[in-house]
C-alpha cells in the first residue's frame, strides 16, 4: 500500500522515464481505482467554487445576472473588474494594510516565541515547568472568553482603530513556544556543551546556532501565523472603524454595498474575494514543505 | 536536569520570558477572568460603570428565548461541522494514503483550503448559491425539485453555513491525519494487512484505532473551533436569519456586545460559550481516554 518514499513532494527521480512513469500510474490506478476516482471527484468539488469565482470575475454585472451566460466574459472586463476593486474600492490599500499587520505580527510572534523557548529549554531555573504549562494552558482559553474585556482594554489605552490594537495582544504564541521547544529539545546535548565551553552567550547561541538549525520550522510557523492574521475577520471588524485602515477580509463586507443602478455588483465582490485569497494561498503553496513538516508530516 | 541547561542566570531567563508572559497575563488571562466579573454588571452604554446585579443577568440570559434558540442552533452547528469536517478529512486523507502515484498533487488539491479565509468562503458561496443569480442554485433546484432560497428557508441557510465552514476548515484536519496515517509503521502495516479485506474495513478496524490519539486531538480542536467558527459565514451571508436559524452564539454575542454595546450581556454570553465548549472538549478527552487505552 503506502510506501513512504512515494510521498514524492521532494522526490526527483530522474531515472524514471515517461513510459515507466505511465506504467506505474496505470498499475496504481488499477490497484486502487476507488481511491483515485474519489480523490479526483473530491478535489474537483473543493476547487470548483474558486474556478467559478474566477470565471465570474471575467464577466460584467449584467452577464452575472444573466443565468444563461455561463462562459467567460472578456479579458478587458476582467481587467476593469480588478481595477475597480483595487483602485475605486481601495483594495490596494487594504492589501498593503493587511500585509503590514500580518507581517509585523508574524515577525513579532516568532521573535518572542524564540526568546521564550530559549529560556525554557536552555536555562536552569526553578520555574521552567510551571512557566511552560502556564503558556500551554492559554490554548484552552479561546478568544471568545476574553473578547469583551480585551476590547475595553484596547479602547482604554487608545489602541482602538490602530494597528497596535490588532497586533500587540496577539504577539505571544503558545503554538510557537510549544513547537520551538520540541525542536530545541532535539538539538544534541554535545553541541550545547561545546557552545557553553566556548563561552558563547545566550543571544549568540540563539543567532548563530538555534535559528540556523530551526529555519525550516520557523518558516512553517511563519506560514501558520501569517495565514491566521491575514484571514482574521472578527477582531479587525470591531477594532478598526476607518475604512482606509481596515483589513482586507472586512473589506469584503464593504464590497457588499457595490451597486450599479439596482444591481449588486457580484462580479466585483468575486474579484475582491480572489484578491483576499491570493496572498495566503500563494504563501501556502510556496512554503508547503515547511508548513507540512512543522505540522508533523514527515516528507 | 540534563546538560542542555547551558545557562543558569535566573534573571536572564525571566527577561527572555517577560514579553510572552506579560502579553498572556495582560491580554489573555486577565480579560478572561474579567469577563466573568463583567457578567455581574448590567450596562446600558459602552464604557459606563454599570450596576451590580450579581447572578441575575446570567439567569436572565438563560431564560431569554432568543438565546435559547441560539444555543440549540449552535449545538447543531457544532455537531455537523465537527463531525462533518472530521469524517470528510478522514476519507480524503485515507484515500491519499492508499494510492502511490499522484500523492503530492492530490494532497495540494485537498489541503489548500487551509489558506482560505472564512470571509472569502462566505463571499464565494453567497454568490454561487444565491437564490436568484447563483450558478449552482439552478442545478440544485432542478435536481431536487425544491425551492432553493436560504433567505426564506432556515434549514437551507443552516446547511449553507455549515457546509461553507466545513469547506474552509478541512485542510487543517487533513494535514494532521496525513501525518498520522503516514506515521503508521510499515512493519505493523504488513502484519495486519489481510488479503481480500475491503479497504473500508481496513480503515475502520485497523487504521482508525491506530491513529486514535490524532483523532482525539482533532475532535477537541474542532470542538473548540466549532463554537467560534462560522462567524464570517453568518455575518456576510445570513445575518443570523432567517428567523434565527443561523443565529450562532458567537453571532448573538457580537450583536449584543458590538452592535448594541451591551457589555454585561455579551460577557455573560462569553462565559456560556466558553463553558459549553470546554465542558464538551474535556468530556471528549475523559471519555476517549478510556477507549484509547482499552480499545487500542
Amino acid at each position: 500500500m503506502a510506501i513512504k518514499d512515494a510521498f514524492d513532494i521532494t522526490q526527483t527521480d530522474r531515472t524514471d522515464t515517461l513510459v515507466t512513469n505511465l506504467d506505474r500510474w496505470r498499475s496504481d490506478v488499477l490497484a486502487h481505482p476507488g481511491s483515485h476516482i474519489a480523490l479526483l471527484i473530491s478535489s474537483t468539488v473543493l476547487v470548483a467554487p474558486i474556478a467559478m469565482a474566477l470565471l465570474l470575475t471575467t464577466q460584467t454585472t449584467a452577464q452575472v445576472y444573466d443565468l444563461n451566460y455561463v462562459r467567460p466574459g472578456s479579458l478587458e472586463t476582467m481587467y476593469q473588474n480588478y481595477y475597480q476593486v483595487l483602485v475605486t474600492w481601495g483594495f490596494w490599500r487594504l492589501t498593503l494594510n493587511t500585509l503590514f499587520v500580518a507581517g509585523a505580527s508574524t515577525l513579532g510572534a516568532i521573535g518572542l516565541s524564540l526568546l521564550a523557548a530559549l529560556a525554557i529549554v536552555f536555562y536552569d531555573f526553578k520555574l521552567d515547568r510551571v512557566t511552560f504549562y502556564f503558556i500551554l494552558l492559554t490554548l484552552m482559553v479561546p478568544f471568545v472568553i476574553r473578547v469583551v474585556p480585551l476590547y475595553e482594554l484596547v479602547v482604554s489605552v487608545g489602541w482602538h482603530n490602530t494597528y497596535w490594537g490588532l497586533t500587540i495582544p496577539f504577539l505571544a504564541s503558545a503554538t510557537g513556544v510549544f513547537l520551538l521547544r520540541q525542536h530545541f529539545k532535539s538539538i544534541p546535548v554535545e553541541l550545547v556543551e561545546t557552545c557553553r565551553l566556548d563561552g558563547v552567550g545566550p543571544i549568540g547561541f540563539l543567532r548563530h546556532v538555534l535559528i540556523p538549525m530551526t529555519k525550516g520550522m520557523i518558516s512553517g510557523l511563519a506560514v501558520i501565523m501569517f495565514i491566521g492574521t491575514w484571514n482574521a475577520y472578527f477582531w479587525p471588524l470591531i477594532v478598526i472603524n476607518t475604512e482606509s485602515r481596515q483589513m482586507i477580509q472586512v473589506g469584503l463586507r464593504m464590497l457588499q454595498s457595490a451597486q450599479m443602478g439596482t444591481l449588486t455588483q457580484y462580479n466585483l465582490m468575486m474579484a475582491g474575494a480572489v484578491i483576499s485569497l491570493l496572498p495566503a494561498l500563494a504563501l501556502l503553496l510556496a512554503l508547503r514543505k515547511n508548513l507540512l513538516t512543522t505540522m508533523g508530516l514527515k516528507l | 536536569m540534563s546538560s542542555r541547561k547551558a545557562y543558569d542566570s535566573t534573571w536572564q531567563a525571566a527577561l527572555l520570558l517577560l514579553p510572552t508572559i506579560a502579553i498572556f497575563v495582560i491580554f489573555l488571562y486577565w480579560p478572561a477572568l474579567r469577563t466573568i466579573w463583567l457578567g455581574f454588571y448590567e450596562t446600558q452604554f459602552f464604557g459606563q460603570q454599570g450596576t451590580f446585579v450579581g447572578l441575575q443577568q446570567y439567569w436572565e440570559i438563560l431564560m431569554w428565548e432568543k438565546y435559547q434558540n441560539s444555543v440549540i442552533v449552535t449545538l447543531k452547528f457544532a455537531v455537523v461541522s465537527v463531525f462533518g469536517t472530521l469524517i470528510v478529512s478522514i476519507l480524503l486523507a485515507y484515500w491519499i494514503y492508499t494510492v502511490e502515484r499522484g500523492k503530492t498533487a492530490y494532497m495540494i488539491a485537498v489541503i489548500w483550503p487551509y489558506a482560505m479565509p472564512g470571509a472569502v468562503a462566505a463571499t464565494v458561496l453567497l454568490i454561487l448559491l444565491h437564490p436568484e443569480i447563483g450558478m449552482i442554485s439552478a442545478p440544485i433546484e432542478s435536481l431536487t425539485g425544491m425551492e432553493w432560497d436560504w433567505r426564506v428557508h432556515g434549514t437551507q441557510a443552516f446547511w449553507l453555513v455549515a457546509l461553507g465552514t466545513i469547506w474552509f476548515t478541512l485542510g487543517y484536519d487533513i494535514i494532521f491525519l496525513l501525518a498520522a496515517f503516514h506515521g503508521i509503521p510499515e512493519s505493523l502495516n504488513e502484519t495486519t494487512r489481510l488479503d481480500g479485506v475491503p479497504q473500508w474495513r481496513m480503515l475502520v478496524s485497523v487504521y482508525l484505532p491506530l491513529i486514535s490519539p490524532t483523532l482525539l486531538f482533532l475532535l477537541v480542536i474542532n470542538t473548540l473551533g466549532g463554537f467560534f467558527g462560522g462567524f464570517a459565514m453568518v455575518d456576510l451571508v445570513t445575518n443570523g436569519g432567517p428567523r434565527g436559524a443561523t443565529n450562532l452564539m458567537i453571532y448573538q454575542l457580537y450583536e449584543s456586545g458590538f452592535r448594541n454595546f451591551n457589555i454585561g450581556e455579551a460577557a455573560v454570553q462569553s462565559v456560556y460559550l466558553f463553558a459549553i465548549a470546554v465542558v464538551l472538549a474535556v468530556a471528549q478527552i475523559v471519555f476517549s481516554d478510556k477507549r484509547i487505552h482499552y480499545g487500542g
